[in-house]
């Protein structure tokens, strides 16, 4: 409700107690209970030099922080950096750098927009494991009509350990690097206020797991690469 | 621009209600009329921001989309069709699972769309590389009503800019063993925007079309699939 102070009657006497609640009112008014109808609503008048000026950090922590939201960001786009893993390495899901932010939230409640790219693909050990030419007999023993049944990894967007729902991503048999991929996750995540992390994990389909692979040959992927990648993440308070 | 004027008081001087009247009603003036010159270069802060007013965002289902379970893309014809899993069923949308998202009038419904994608593994759907088919094609893109009356495909309006193809095949052999090809599977991330300028509040319930058909025959429907899927929007104000 917008200040509204009672004016003193014209020959009513002045008291400590009346002059104390108009000081009082005042001093709410003035420290915190302002309302957005105390404003002028007859014209746009907010501009942006009227907020307060965002900051930009950098290495090892790239964000922008403002005064609605801050936007943090990843990025690895040179081959240098390329994230390799062997198949035989783990068995669980594992952090990707460059796919990997622990971010504050600095409100009691933020909500993340994640936003991720990243190119992948899985390379054989050895080239005659390369499934090409696609052929009966040959590599797999699969039919004439190869489909990508095989997997190799997955990938999905963890959040403080917790796999988030809707955001698997599958990397099958490399089919001599024609199969490789572009993938794109985007996800909406409520925040609280504290550290929260945020990675994009790949679990690779170790080999001897004859469940997956066609009989007799248990080999026919060996190294996950994750090559060019980026993250954004929105946490918007306001 | 809102001013308080202050009493000036003599010692000695009989202080009067006037004179602490005038003192109210200069305050009780500032209501609605703190503008520009009332607030300082930099002043607004995320403590001047009230909750939601830069981006309105929601948990409930109406808002955020999220599943793991495959969505079957089985149009009949060339026509695009909305894409659901589970029983009672499940659309994947914005303001789809009963309740339309409102927007009002002059603000902007960001949607964001983010799925994995993959042909049928039926063999009898598969055809010689040679044949003239060209593979398949599936094609995505958003669309959405302001009313949840009748058919959603027919009264539905695209959103522009969200078509999306993905020829879904690759040929692996040389002419004289046709037939070999790979079906890849992939992932998308489709961003749409609607502004709300009917000059009133608006309901709207977004979805993702999708239609797979033979890439080269689009009267010759396939079956194919959408999984791992998050959609979600989020309202940024003017």
């Amino acid at each position: 409700m917008a200040i509204s102070i009672t004016t003193i009657s014209s020959g009513a006497e002045l008291t400590p107690a009346s002059l104390n609640d108009v000081f009082e009112k005042v001093q709410e008014y003035i420290n915190g209970e302002m309302e957005s109808s105390d404003f002028d609503s007859g014209s746009a008048w907010v501009d942006s030099i009227h907020v307060i000026r965002p900051n930009f950090f950098g290495s090892p922590s790239p964000r922008v922080e403002m005064v609605s939201s801050d936007v943090h960001y990843r990025e690895q786009f040179d081959k240098t950096y390329s994230f390799v893993l062997s198949n035989d390495f783990v068995k669980q899901a594992i952090p990707i750098p460059g796919l990997s932010a622990s971010i504050y939230c600095s409100e009691a409640i933020g909500y993340a927009f994640f936003h991720c790219n990243f190119f992948c693909f899985d390379s054989f050990m050895k080239r005659g494991f390369g499934n090409v030419p696609l052929a009966d007999s040959a590599i797999g023993d699969m039919s004439d009509n190869e489909i990508e049944t095989l997997l190799s990894a997955q990938f999905s967007l963890f959040v403080n350990g917790t796999e988030q729902e809707g955001t698997k991503r599958d990397l099958y048999w490399n089919y001599g690097n024609l199969a490789v991929k572009n993938h794109s996750i985007s996800a909406y995540v409520p925040l609280t206020r504290g550290m929260n992390d945020f990675s994009i994990r790949v679990k690779p389909f170790p080999d001897k797991d004859t469940t997956t692979v066609a009989s007799g040959r248990n080999n026919h992927f060996y190294q996950i690469f994750v090559q060019n990648r980026n993250l954004v993440i929105d946490v918007s308070y306001k | 621009m809102a001013l308080v004027s202050i009493p000036n008081i003599s010692p000695g001087q009989e202080i009067t209600s006037t004179d602490i009247n005038t003192f109210i009603t200069s305050v009780n003036n500032t209501s609605s009329n703190l503008n520009d010159d009332n607030v300082q270069i930099q002043g607004i802060d995320t403590r001047n921001l009230a909750d939601e007013s830069v981006v309105f965002k929601e948990t409930s289902e109406d808002w955020v989309y999220k599943e793991d379970n495959n969505h079957t893309i089985n149009t009949s014809s060339a026509n695009f069709d909305i894409l659901s899993t589970g029983s009672p069923a499940k659309n994947i949308g914005v303001g789809s699972q009963g309740t339309l998202v409102t927007v009002p009038d002059g603000q902007f419904l960001v949607v964001y769309c983010s799925f994995s994608y993959y042909v049928d593994y039926v063999v009898s759907e598969r055809k010689n590389r040679n044949s003239g088919d060209g593979g398949y094609e599936l094609k995505f893109k958003l669309a959405y009503k302001t009313t949840a009356s009748g058919g959603y495909v027919a009264g539905a309006t695209d959103i522009n800019g969200t078509l999306r193809r993905s020829t879904i095949i690759l040929a692996g052999y040389d002419n004289a063993n046709p037939g070999k090809h790979i079906l890849p599977r992939a992932s998308m991330t489709i961003v749409g925007v609607i502004q709300n300028q009917t000059g009133s509040d608006e309901t709207y319930d977004v979805r993702l079309l999708a239609n797979a058909t033979r890439a080269l025959d689009t009267s010759e429907a396939v079956t194919a699939y959408v999984k791992d899927v998050q959609m979600f929007g989020k309202i940024v104000r003017r």
